[in-house]
């Protein structure tokens, strides 16, 4: 193998590192549309379910652990089972999440859409809104779930080393944005 | 007649270009050459064509100018209409100017440096004064015209209602409805919930006692001179009030309240007695007077719901929709009429209040 | 090197082919297949409008319920999704993923010297879910209720309800459906080539060097990134609202003589967002096809391009005014008067990188010694039309008088000559002059000759006269004349006239493309002595590009005529003579 193909190999890496970071600048252009209503509109978003400040701490945790992830696999140690623990605290994220909108719609009476029993009247945009915006990032997640997997899955097969772990980087950058993007919609609908 | 025409050039292409490549493969074999090459004589020959039909177009537009001058807007009939017009006219006096001086410059380039064999272009890199002149002026020039602009603009759309008689104008599809606020010039509420096609097709809340005096009418007359301030309502999609010879559009959007505040200066008669007015409707009658008598009848039923008797045709200012809005967009207009103030006064009273129609005055 | 001499199959080469190359051919033959669809779609239009209420073979294209059975004539609400249509396929099929997917794909690699894209698998699933997109759209034309009919632009609530229009049912969802596939298709595609663009280029090719197409493509899919997906967002609320019944958009509507549920919502909302992507994409049309012209024209005047660094800052400058003037689309909503102000200032601001841009063609051509190729002819169109179409925009920019000619004719021409025709003749400079490149091998000379003129003095006789047509007060999107403009009937005549020999002329290019595909003159290597780094490839397609090491990139890529040079140009990988200055 020469130094230039090398090369080549290192420069693919920077290449497909930014190709996600590009996409992920796309879906803050997403996220960005969404927000923007609410400052055109001047609406107030409702967040009353506790589930969601839980749901918060967990992504927030598991994006730790992948720290000591990223840290781990630059000296060679062992991985997977840290891999393995982020994706099941991103199950127990989602699992927060069910919960959190079931509470809403059981206690709260906040509906995606359809009318009020009780009074007759049309749901609200911002209470569709509020499920809008969750459930999108949720649908960025379930990706982010299939990336953790599969890196969980190559590391198993110790795929992954301090020289070649571009996959752990790949996956981790994603999960980290995950989990700023769910903090800052978190901050976002209960400070509007 | 059309389609003889569009098989003929079709035809007339089809061969024609099977020829051309025919011919010039035949030519490119006997002199041994890539018949694709651009050789000098091809520049010249595109050269000229360019020059000519480059200028073709130049005469081209100067010539609908001329032709079709008569068939454009006449002088606005509204006192803000005065101010856009004058601005208008001036940015397309500058936006000709540059327009002729421009493609003039492009065009005679073309020609002028056509590729001759052995000559070499003159390596020109750049210039950093030409670029900043070139940057400067039309900056300078553009100032002026957004500083006129928003001027005019300013004081366009901040009208207020105070002084102004009150109008609503309502649309669904595909008709428009107006409502004077009446003698208290206050209209009175609505909720769309309150829609009744056969009893309350404007969903007017007739408890107001604002709604009382109302009046609903199908055609809108004003006042010369009087300012006059439109309020939109849309029932449905999103349409667009446009009445192009007061220089007036706004849209009318479901849920949200737009208005436009003007003052006609024309009234209707005086607008029939322009001269350009007067040879845009000559030019109409006389296309409808070649017509055959069921043409001519079932022409003016469709798009005036007239008569033969109604014949000729006089002006009116008209009301159009000007946002897409359904199958019968391009039909969905209204009648407007500017007269004096007895006139006026006169139609106005013949209109039935609302209170009248459904309720019972206090 | 070994992954680039693997077995490719019939279905790797030509069908799920991730080279580059093949891509880009994929994208230049859908997109020619769409542009003959949205050009018959106007061809119809054109027919009605000059007969109105009469019947014509054309619409017998179109499924048989289009017509009315009696008199056979094209239904109103059919004339508007054929208008629909026609502007969706044209802004995004042709205009966006025919020119900038086919360009970008098949000139990145090749001019920045790179071996491909960043990465080949997301350029091929890029272009396949286009493909499923184009598939969707076209399937939408034939249901029975029609395909969308609100306009390209499909503003709420029109689109949102069916009853107040066929086509927004089933149509409509198909359209959302399509339009989402061609948003993920786009966005793949912009990543691979922004990351292309920085990563991949070749030793020496600094960004100062990059040829300016290179440029113009590079700040294309920056704004395709940054703007298409609050399209997406824009139109995942819509969705919602058609679907699921939320209120975004919807308010206060009465839906076959009933109070409707929704409250709250505004349709200006949808604007918005629609506009804050639909402004960039007025550019992500029209800046490759810039940047395609000035290297048309810079190597067929043989000289260099006039104020390359000024062309690249008026770029950028276009770019990043583009993402804050889109409110000039909304004047006429009722939005607040001091908004107007600043949307219209910002928007006349954008004339100024522009008249840079049409000053620097100028002096380009000037003394030049100009190789007329059919390719160059287009571009010198292009500088035309840009020129015609930009001017009209100092009036519909400035907000008093749009008042006048919002959503007139005058603003028909005014888009399709500076945007559709500009893209258009951009594009077409772009196929005849990269078409050897492609196919390696010539395009006839003569055709592409007879084929400028019929475009160039057709187009303008569409379009110009339609000012006029605007200026006297007509609407766009009208199935007849209002008839207080009875006299219109002339002008109205001519544009057609025009329409019908013009599409007619286009299948001239259809005849020359294939014919020339297989049948045409092979070409040389550097048939047009051109400077950039895709002028040193192999006439012959190679997975790889290059057969050996790549190409070391020593000057610009302008280098023509340059004075004390042998030949009147110098590619870019001739390394600097001794004491030669760089510019």
């Amino acid at each position: 193998m020469s130094t230039s193909y090398t090369l080549e190999n290192i420069r693919k890496e920077k290449a497909t590192m930014q190709l996600l970071w590009i996409g992920m600048v796309s879906i803050c252009m997403f996220f960005a549309g969404l927000t923007s209503l609410v400052f055109v509109d001047n609406m107030e978003i409702p967040s009353e379910s506790d589930w969601f400040l839980y749901s918060t701490v967990i992504v927030l945790f598991s994006s730790l652990v992948y720290l000591i992830v990223s840290r781990n696999i630059k000296r060679d140690k062992p991985v997977s089972f840290l891999i393995f623990m982020v994706f099941i605290l991103g199950l127990i994220f989602t699992y927060c999440q069910f919960q959190g909108w079931s509470d809403m719609r059981n206690n709260y009476g906040i509906i995606f859409t359809g009318e009020n029993p009780e009074t007759g009247q049309a749901t609200p945009k911002e209470h569709s809104y509020f499920y809008a915006i969750t459930v999108a990032h949720f649908a960025h997640l379930i990706f982010g779930l299939i990336a953790l997997f599969i890196t969980f899955f190559n590391a198993l097969r110790n795929k992954y080393s301090s020289k070649k772990f571009l996959g752990i980087k790949l996956a981790g950058t994603y999960w980290h944005f995950l989990t700023i993007l769910w903090v800052y919609i978190y901050l976002f609908i209960n400070y509007t | 007649m059309i389609y003889l025409l569009i098989g003929g050039l079709l035809f007339l292409a089809i061969v024609t270009f099977v020829q051309i490549i025919r011919v010039s493969e035949l030519l490119s074999k006997i002199r041994n050459k890539d018949v694709n090459e651009v050789t000098e004589n091809d520049n010249n020959i595109q050269g000229k064509i360019l020059l000519v039909v480059g200028f073709g177009f130049l005469v081209f537009v100067i010539w609908q100018i001329v032709a079709w001058k008569h068939l454009i807007l006449p002088p606005a009939s509204s006192l803000h209409g005065v101010e856009i017009d004058s601005l208008m006219n001036t940015t397309m006096m500058l936006i000709l100017v540059v327009f002729f001086i421009t493609s003039i410059i492009l065009f005679f380039f073309g020609f002028k440096y056509r590729g001759i064999k052995g000559r070499k272009a003159f390596f020109y890199a750049h210039n950093n004064k030409l670029e900043i002149v070139w940057t400067i002026v039309p900056a300078i020039v553009l100032s002026g015209l957004i500083v006129s602009g928003l001027k005019v603009w300013d004081s366009t759309m901040n009208v207020t209602s105070e002084n102004s008689q009150i109008i609503e104008l309502h649309s669904r599809q595909f008709q428009w409805a107006a409502r004077y606020a009446g003698e208290d010039n206050i209209l009175g509420k609505h909720d769309f919930r309150l829609i009744d096609r056969a009893t309350n097709p404007l969903s007017l809340d007739k408890g107001d006692k604002y709604t009382i005096d109302d009046k609903i009418t199908n055609e809108v007359h004003l006042v010369v001179g009087k300012p006059v301030m439109l309020k939109f309502r849309s029932d449905d999609v999103i349409h667009s009030a446009y009445i192009p010879h007061f220089r007036v559009q706004m849209n009318c959007v479901p849920g949200v309240r737009t208005q436009f505040g003007f003052t006609p200066t024309k009234t209707t008669q005086e607008m029939r007695e322009d001269p350009q007015i007067i040879r845009q409707m000559q030019e109409l009658n006389d296309r409808i007077d070649a017509m055959s008598l069921i043409e001519k009848t079932v022409f003016l039923d469709e798009n005036f719901a007239k008569t033969v008797d109604d014949l000729p045709l006089k002006f009116d200012y008209q009301l159009l929709c000007n946002k897409i809005c359904g199958s019968a967009h391009y039909n969905m207009k209204m009648k407007f009429v500017v007269e004096t103030q007895e006139e006026f006064d006169t139609w106005i009273a013949q209109q039935k209040e609302v209170g009248g129609l459904v309720l019972t005055k206090k | 090197m070994s992954d680039h001499h693997h077995k490719e199959t019939f279905i790797t080469k030509y069908i799920f082919s991730q080279d580059h190359k093949m891509i880009a051919k994929q994208f230049l033959l859908t997109g020619i297949f769409m542009a003959l669809v949205g050009m018959l779609m106007s061809a119809m239009f054109r027919v009605q409008l000059a007969n109105p209420g009469e019947t014509s073979i054309l619409y017998n294209l179109m499924p048989s319920n289009w017509m009315d059975p009696d008199t056979g004539a094209l239904l109103q609400d059919k004339y508007l999704a054929l208008v629909t249509m026609h502007g969706t396929i044209l802004v995004f099929w042709v205009l966006t993923a025919g020119l900038s997917g086919t360009f970008a794909n098949f000139l990145i690699p090749l001019q920045i010297g790179a071996r491909d894209m960043a990465s080949g698998f997301i350029n091929m699933l890029s272009y396949w879910f286009f493909f499923a997109a184009t598939v969707v759209l076209i399937y939408s034309i034939y249901v029975p209720s029609g395909p969308a009919s609100a306009g390209w632009t499909i503003y709420p609530p029109l689109s949102a309800e069916a009853s107040y229009i066929e086509g927004s049912g089933l149509g409509m969802t198909l359209w959302l459906v399509s339009i989402t596939l061609f948003i993920v298709g786009s966005l793949l595609g912009g990543l691979n080539y922004i990351v292309t663009i920085l990563n991949l280029r070749t030793k020496g090719m600094s960004m100062k060097r990059l040829p300016l197409t290179i440029w113009a493509l590079f700040v294309t899919a920056i704004l395709g990134v940054l703007s298409f997906p609050v399209l997406l967002s824009c139109g995942l609320l819509l969705v919602f609202d058609r679907s699921f019944g939320t209120s975004f958009y919807l308010s206060d509507l009465i839906i076959g003589g009933e109070a409707a549920h929704h409250i709250g919502g505004s349709p200006i909302l949808f604007e918005h967002l629609f506009w804050f992507l639909g402004h960039p994409e007025v550019y992500i049309i029209l800046l490759p096809a810039l940047g395609m012209t000035s290297e048309v024209i810079s190597v067929n005047t043989r000289k260099p391009i006039f104020g390359y660094q000024a062309m690249v800052l008026s770029l950028l400058a276009i770019g990043f005014l583009s993402f804050i003037v889109w409110g000039h689309h909304m004047f006429m909503t009722g939005m607040n008067p001091f908004l107007g102000s600043v949307f219209a200032f910002t928007t006349l601001l954008i004339a100024i990188p522009s008249a840079i841009k049409v000053f620097n063609y100028l002096t380009t051509l000037w003394r030049g010694n100009i190789r007329f190729t059919p390719a160059m002819l287009f571009a010198i169109a292009m500088v035309s039309t840009f020129i015609t179409g930009g001017l009209t925009g100092l009036i519909l920019g400035n907000a008093p008088l749009d008042i006048n000619v919002h959503d007139t004719y005058f603003v028909v021409g005014h888009f399709h000559i500076v945007m559709g025709l500009s893209a258009i003749y951009g594009m077409l400079a772009g196929v005849y002059h990269w078409f050897p490149k492609m196919y390696g091998r010539m395009m006839n000379k003569n055709l592409g000759y007879l084929h400028f003129w019929g475009t160039f003095i057709c187009a303008y006789g569409v379009f110009f006269p339609m000012h006029f047509l605007g200026l006297a007060g007509l609407p766009r999107r009208y199935y007849a004349n209002p008839v207080d403009m009875g006299q219109i009937t002339d002008i109205n005549d001519i544009i057609t006239f025009f329409a019908l020999a013009g599409a007619v002329i286009q299948f001239i290019f259809v005849f020359n493309f294939f014919y020339s595909i297989f049948r045409g003159s092979p070409a040389s290597k550097n048939p047009w002595k051109a400077n950039t780094l895709e002028w040193t490839t192999p006439v012959e397609r190679i997975h790889g590009n290059w057969p050996g090491d790549l190409p070391e990139v020593h000057r610009w890529a302008y280098d023509y005529s340059k004075p004390g040079a042998e030949e009147d140009y110098i590619p870019q990988n001739v390394p600097l003579k001794e004491g030669e200055s760089e510019h």
